[in-house]
């Protein structure tokens, strides 16, 4: 019996087909993988299962029964439930308050005790091991967040659980977790239908995976029958590599080399600009090195990288040394660290990286507006930017190939094309890089790997911060792991294993 | 100490603190409820305006005050919902709807007395007799009872909380974040007109232009103060209203020299005291997360 299934289910807005032809089906008590590159409507396809967005042309099958689904409401009435990527919970509120909510016990006043021993009990049947009811969200781990959001789908009675990029924030140990949890939900008759962009997730834990590429199905795959380079293969239209390929060189000898960028016990304590405080972090960057800064998210890697880039706005708040070049960059500003040669990548490129009502040429120019190469007597060339941008265009691929369109109307890749061809643009010699494949195709992601290993090759200096490990571990030469605001440990390229490094994000000892 | 003190110290202290603060706990409750829907309510003033201005009319009119505590409160849902089919059905800035709604009511009042009243600005006294003795307090009371209970132990409080926490998780739980913002928003209406009623027909004898003073916004900086919860609201309330009764004991009272102190730089205390107050109370913000915000 198939719990979903979908019969040519097409959903267009305006001109551009979201879902086209989308046929698929998910047995139940299944573990059903969907995948594809961003845009390739994947979540188009989950929201039009969820209600939000009524299907134009198609039926939608449950339980091998036609169904009408126009409404959240409808979705949940047919079992079918929801973990979004980010999560639907109230931080403030107790986490019992949070599952109940919309069905709660009790006529008028909530009936605190009768849910608790509901909640009991869906924790015993799927041996969740979770009973921290009347605690407040915002006092849990990102893990256990999302085990009170799929607790709160089962309280709900849903059957079929989407889960979209359930591991995007979680440690190599809260992703087995999550599996195992996942394998009793199935085991409980439920069906589970996995987004992700993590092949070898998908590969691992699926027992069927379709694969999506511009709005239409490409195939569905049994698990046992494909491997991570057709699955690639589909996703992408051609055949790409994972691990770097090119030419990783070694200089002869770096131990000597003096350090470019400096950090000496710097220590940053909580406060209005910052909720993750540093405690102590020392770290040295040479030349033709990249370090890879891991950890889980909140550990104080987003601080580390708020000083770094600006650490004139942190002067009565830190204690400690940061050198550039072996001298002292406490009162830098942005833009004056650009001009001593360092380049950044922001965590996050809508908010930090990009004006998406102006067009590509205005967008290039953000940070460089007094480069001698775009200024004639003061006076900013737009012309001579212009000519640099359609030049950029071409070595980094970057599309529509149009210099005059607005950021806002590119793909996530592309925008983060332009913002790596921005900061290599005045030839940097330390790069502050994060998150640089965020949200990227994979095809882009190939190439976005190539330029950050070349600047290496070339003697920069590369800091890298990444939420994914295997992207630490593939470009590295070293990885330090930041755990509560210090820096837990240590490792060399040979010692990289994501399972012991994933310990070491969680708190444990190397 | 023996019985006389006691009720001396309650008919000087007590109840003037409790009479003061009456028209706050109302208006900030009300501002409560609103704001923890997720809808930014500066618009008290206003509410509590038309309420005041109506109460006292009805009062005049009817001869109850009883009845005409309940048409305040109603004329501030009325003004509450034009508010309400502007931030919510047009979608207007938040801010500037309730500046409008302000500016309204602080016009609309004198037009009508000018009209009922031939008095720019205020209606005719209220007769003894049809005034309220100490009903408001008990009501007050009540209200706050019933706020606290609604708002922590029943599933329209936690409803209505979501709304204003985290109106998307209310949303796919499939209750309207529009209902309960409306719900909110009359709340406040009601409750901010009650608050307006009790100025007219229980702390004075009619109504007079303007007569609310900025108390709306008072009640606001105490919901800010009481962190969005309603004890600490209370409290909070509590705290501007022992300021207003020193304020009005000071008045007159000479403190050194041979002199009063100039009544107008006592009456600034109150409004010192807020600013004081809030500026050292912003530390972390408690304000609903969705506060604000619209789709």
């Amino acid at each position: 019996m198939n719990a979903i299934e979908f019969k040519k289910v097409s959903k267009q807005f305006g001109a551009f087909f979201a879902n086209k032809d989308v046929s698929f089906a998910v047995a139940k008590a299944s573990i059903h993988g969907l995948i594809g590159e961003n845009g390739a409507g994947k979540s188009t396809a989950m929201k039009v299962l969820f209600g939000i967005h009524p299907p134009d042309l198609g039926e939608i099958w449950v339980n091998d029964q036609p169904v009408k689904i126009h409404h959240p409401i409808h979705a949940m009435k047919h079992k079918i439930g929801m973990v979004h990527q980010h999560f639907m919970l109230a931080e403030n509120e107790s986490v019992l308050s949070n599952i109940i909510l919309g069905q709660e016990t009790g006529r008028f006043f909530i009936d605190r005790k009768q849910a608790v021993s509901e909640l009991d009990a869906i924790s015993k049947k799927y041996e969740l091991g979770f009973n921290k009811w009347n605690v407040p969200v915002s006092a849990l781990s990102v893990g256990d967040q999302q085990k009170v959001e799929i607790i709160k789908l089962l309280y709900q009675k849903s059957e079929v659980l989407i889960l979209d990029e359930p591991t995007a924030a979680l440690t190599p140990q809260e992703v087995q977790a999550l599996f195992v949890n996942i394998q009793k939900l199935k085991q409980e008759g439920n069906t589970i239908i996995l987004i992700s962009h993590k092949l070898k997730e998908v590969l691992k834990f699926t027992d069927s995976v379709t694969v999506m590429r511009r709005g239409e199905i490409v195939g569905t795959r049994k698990t046992s029958e494909t491997n991570e380079d057709e699955l690639a293969e589909m996703m992408v239209g051609r055949k790409i590599s994972f691990t770097y390929q090119g030419e990783r060189k070694v200089l002869a000898n770096t131990s000597n080399l003096k350090p470019v960028l400096e950090v000496k016990n710097l220590s940053i304590a909580a406060s209005a600009m910052t909720h993750e405080p540093l405690v102590d972090v020392s770290l040295a960057l040479k030349p033709n090195e990249i370090v890879g800064i891991a950890g889980v998210q909140g550990n104080g890697q987003t601080t580390l990288l708020r000083f770094l880039s600006n650490p004139a706005a942190f002067s009565r708040k830190c204690s400690g040394e940061y050198q550039i070049q072996g001298k002292s960059a406490l009162r830098e500003t942005p833009l004056s660290l650009r001009h001593k040669g360092v380049g950044l990548i922001p965590e996050d490129r809508i908010a930090e990286g990009l004006l998406l009502h102006q067009d590509m040429v205005e967008n290039f120019l953000l940070g460089q507006h007094q480069d001698e190469r775009y200024l004639k007597h003061g006076v900013l060339q737009r012309g001579i930017a212009r000519e640099q941008v359609v030049k950029k265009i071409s070595d980094f691929d970057i599309r529509p190939n149009h210099p005059g369109i607005w950021t806002g109307r590119m793909s996530g890749g592309n925008q983060q094309k332009l913002v790596i061809a921005r900061a290599l643009d005045p030839n940097p010699k330390i790069l502050l890089t994060a998150h640089p494949t965020r949200g990227v195709d994979v095809g882009a992601i190939e190439k976005i790997h190539d330029s950050i290993i070349r600047e290496r090759n070339q003697g920069k200096s590369v800091l890298l911060f990444s939420a994914e490990l295997d992207e630490l571990i593939d470009l590295s030469d070293r990885i330090l792991v930041f755990f509560d605001g210090r820096i837990q440990g240590e490792f060399a390229r040979n010692e990289f294993d994501a399972w012991n490094i994933g310990r070491v994000m969680g708190g444990g000892q190397k | 100490m023996d019985e006389s003190q006691f009720e001396h110290i309650l008919s000087t202290w007590v109840l003037p603190v409790l009479r003061v603060s009456t028209p706050l706990i109302f208006a900030a409750l009300g501002g409560m409820w609103c704001e923890r829907s997720g809808i930014v309510q500066i618009g008290l003033e206003g509410f509590m305006l038309v309420g005041a201005f109506f109460g006292a009319v009805s009062t005049l009119y009817f001869s109850n005050p009883y009845l005409g505590f309940l048409i305040a409160g109603i004329a501030g849902v009325m003004l509450s919902l034009l508010f309400g089919l502007g931030v919510l059905k047009f979608r207007a800035n938040q801010i500037v709807a309730a500046t409008a709604t302000n500016l309204f009511a602080l016009g609309v009042t004198p037009f009508f007395s000018k009209i009922w009243y031939d008095s720019t600005g205020s209606t005719a006294p209220i007769p003894t007799e049809s005034q309220f003795k100490v009903a408001p307090l008990y009501l007050m009371g009540l209200t706050v009872l019933i706020s606290t209970i609604l708002f922590h132990y029943s599933k329209f409080g936690l409803r209505l909380r979501f709304a204003g926490e985290h109106p998307k998780a209310l949303e796919s739980a499939g209750v309207s974040v529009l209902n309960k913002r409306w719900q909110g928003i009359m709340i406040s209406g009601f409750l901010a007109g009650l608050a307006g009623g009790t100025l007219s027909i229980y702390l004075s004898s009619s109504f007079i232009r303007n007569m609310s003073s900025g108390r709306g916004f008072i009640a606001l900086a105490a919901v800010i103060l009481g962190k969005w919860k309603p004890i600490p609201t209370v409290l909070a309330c509590l705290l501007f209203g022992i300021t207003e009764a020193v304020q009005i004991r000071l008045q007159g009272v000479v403190l050194w020299g041979s002199e009063p102190v100039p009544v107008q730089w006592i009456q600034i205390l109150p409004y010192l005291i807020t600013i004081v107050v809030l500026a050292g109370a912003v530390g972390r913000s408690y304000a609903p997360k969705g506060l604000g915000q619209v789709e």
